[in-house]
């Protein structure tokens, strides 16, 4: 039975814990509380944050709301859904967690939608109403790639909508292999400084000191083939052929962003069954003897040759 | 010229203790040119956030929160009149992470940050937001504790039964202050002593007649900080100040504004009940008495 345990953040003489369904230990509670609370206007856009809590062995994925109807001017509302590796790993309940959050409608009695646990398995996926409508922005997501996974670049990524943000991240952590997804930390915000985000992934719509222009990255690499078969791969309805690849290989490497881009800078070459570029690749990315060894042997140990089949034919 | 101060201060507080606006309102007398005893002395830098803040206080209303992830801070050339230029630096903290750790006993990371790097700590409190002590009386359920029903703030206790202790609701506001300042201590081994200001934000709500001074109120509201304070200057420097940073109530802002500009309706005092500059505290954290 895969389970979410569910906690309420909101203003009570400050940012605090309101209700959840299990008592936390003090570190997660303040990691939390921290993770939840944000400086949000009036009616601006819900702010997304995805947390690895690995002392925990734990991921936190949580929703802001500005709580406009409170008195103190900057109060938010946040859920905050605790889950283990096992509920990301599989597609479905993951889809169920991303439609899991809701903002809560005071009332006598709403406190206690979020006092029990979440049975992942008994509930059907739904569309997050903290998403708009408009389809995936591909370019944004082609930047959020870049900044997550190429090694040179920042951060934290600049631009005005962060709802497009949080719909193009959402779409970007689903396409990552389950370790990688249980490790990626990211987060929309209204402004940081630069310098100071401890996340894998931070989208603002501003760069304190620098305006929204100062983009701390943009995507320079974005004709790059990896590049684009990663946002081919993680705008797609269904998983492409990338996908079983990153699925396949992923595991093996270190639940790194960075080890991604390696693989997927592989992937091209395998496509286009050139041998010679694939081993370039390998000997960029995996030039020690024995790194990406199981990589090297499907590749080129004669033992298995389904990857040269072409694409989608393995 | 006198020599570059580099003072890095830290405003310590729970929530809705006014320490953004008073960051807010200390900006708003830097630019301002009536205010004599500071200006700016080196307009580099970023100065939004801050000046968001000097512009909510000029309005009078109530100024956003700040959040437990915000990493805004004043960075600022100032120059004191009779006392020095200052390379000033004011990470604006949430009284949230000051509860984290009263409560939780953790230090959340960026107000540890500032408080290791602090040469001074301006710690506030707002009056009309104290937790005072509870009073437990001991009964038993065949005779009800006669105080409990003259003293309603007073908790009735019947042995054996455990007392039920929650930090964020039972803790008093004293011994959550003094607990701080014994983790400030903590970290300053190497440097003693430093400043610690108590700053009584909304001075302007504190009556009586007669009136007290902000010594008198904080050894009548916060008696155990007073005499913790005191009792430890070979750990720290300590003064109190009376502030009224927006300069009235903003539940009444129409008077407020009508008083002028936030020049002419903030004040300070200091610990006698003397009026002073409502920058006296900064100059106070930054060279002392």
């Amino acid at each position: 039975m895969r389970v979410a345990d569910q906690y309420l953040f909101g203003y009570d003489e400050g940012h605090r814990l309101l209700t959840g369904s299990r008592e936390l230990d003090p570190a997660t509670a303040v990691a939390l509380l921290s993770a939840t609370d944000a400086a949000m206007a009036d009616g601006s856009t819900p702010l997304l944050t995805g947390l690895a809590l690995e002392e925990e062995s734990k991921y936190a994925f949580c929703v802001t709301w500005s709580a406009d109807e409170l008195p103190r001017p900057g109060a938010v509302w946040a859920h905050a859904l605790l889950v283990g590796e096992a509920e990301l790993s599989d597609p479905r309940t993951l889809e169920v967690l991303i439609g899991l959050p809701r903002r809560p409608a005071p009332g006598a009695a709403y406190l206690g939608r979020y006092r029990a646990p979440v049975v992942l398995d008994d509930v059907a996926p739904r569309t997050p109403g903290y998403l708009p409508p408009e389809p995936l922005d591909r370019e944004l997501l082609g930047r959020l790639a870049f900044a997550s996974y190429d090694a040179g670049s920042g951060r934290t990524v600049a631009h005005e909508d962060l709802g497009d943000a949080a719909k193009a991240l959402l779409a970007l952590w689903r396409a990552q292999w389950p370790g990688l997804r249980a490790a990626f930390s990211f987060r929309t915000r209204e402004v940081v400084r630069p310098g100071t985000q401890e996340f894998d992934l931070t989208v603002t719509r501003k760069i304190r000191g620098a305006g929204i222009e100062g983009a701390a990255t943009t995507a320079a690499d974005g004709e790059a083939a990896w590049l684009q078969r990663v946002v081919d791969d993680a705008a797609a309805a269904a998983p492409t052929p990338l996908r079983d690849f990153l699925e396949a290989f992923g595991p093996l490497e270190p639940a790194q962003p960075q080890r991604l881009a390696a693989l997927a800078r592989l992937w091209p070459a395998i496509v286009a069954r050139d041998a010679g570029a694939a081993r370039a690749a390998l000997e960029q990315d995996w030039p020690a003897p024995r790194s990406g060894a199981a990589l090297k042997q499907v590749l080129f140990g004669g033992e298995n040759d389904d990857w040269w089949a072409g694409e989608g034919a393995k | 010229m006198s020599e570059l101060a580099r003072p890095r201060l830290v405003f310590l507080g729970l929530p809705r203790t006014g320490k953004s606006t008073f960051l807010g309102a200390f900006w708003a007398l830097v630019q301002s040119p009536v205010e004599r005893a500071v200006r700016e002395s080196d307009f580099s830098g970023d100065r939004s956030y801050v000046q968001k803040l000097a512009d909510q206080v000029a309005r009078g209303v109530e100024l956003d929160r700040t959040a437990l992830d915000a990493d805004e801070e004043l960075a600022v050339g100032v120059d004191f009149d009779a006392a020095g230029l200052a390379d000033l630096l004011i990470p604006d903290t949430s009284g949230e992470s000051l509860r984290v750790l009263a409560e939780r006993r953790i230090w959340y990371p960026r107000l540890l940050d500032a408080c290791r790097n602090a040469t001074a700590i301006l710690m506030f409190v707002h009056p009309d937001r104290l937790r005072l002590p509870t009073r437990l009386v001991v009964a038993s359920a065949a005779e009800p504790a006669a105080a409990v029903a003259e003293e309603p703030a007073a908790v009735e206790f019947h042995p054996p039964d455990a007392i039920r202790f929650q930090a964020h609701e039972h803790a008093c506001t004293a011994a959550e202050l003094i607990d701080v300042f014994e983790n400030l201590t903590e970290l300053w081994n190497e440097r003693r002593p430093i400043r610690v200001g108590v700053v009584i934000s909304a001075w302007d709500r504190v009556g009586g007649d007669p009136r007290p001074s902000p010594h008198q109120w904080l050894a009548a509201r916060l008696p155990a900080l007073l005499s913790t304070l005191e009792s430890n200057r070979d750990v720290a420097e300590f003064e109190v100040f009376g502030v009224s940073a927006q300069g009235g109530s903003l539940e009444h802002r129409d008077e407020l504004l009508a008083k002028g500009e936030i020049c002419d309706r903030v004040f300070a005092e200091d610990r006698s009940g003397r009026r002073i500059s409502l920058v006296e505290p900064i100059r106070w954290a930054i060279w002392g008495t």
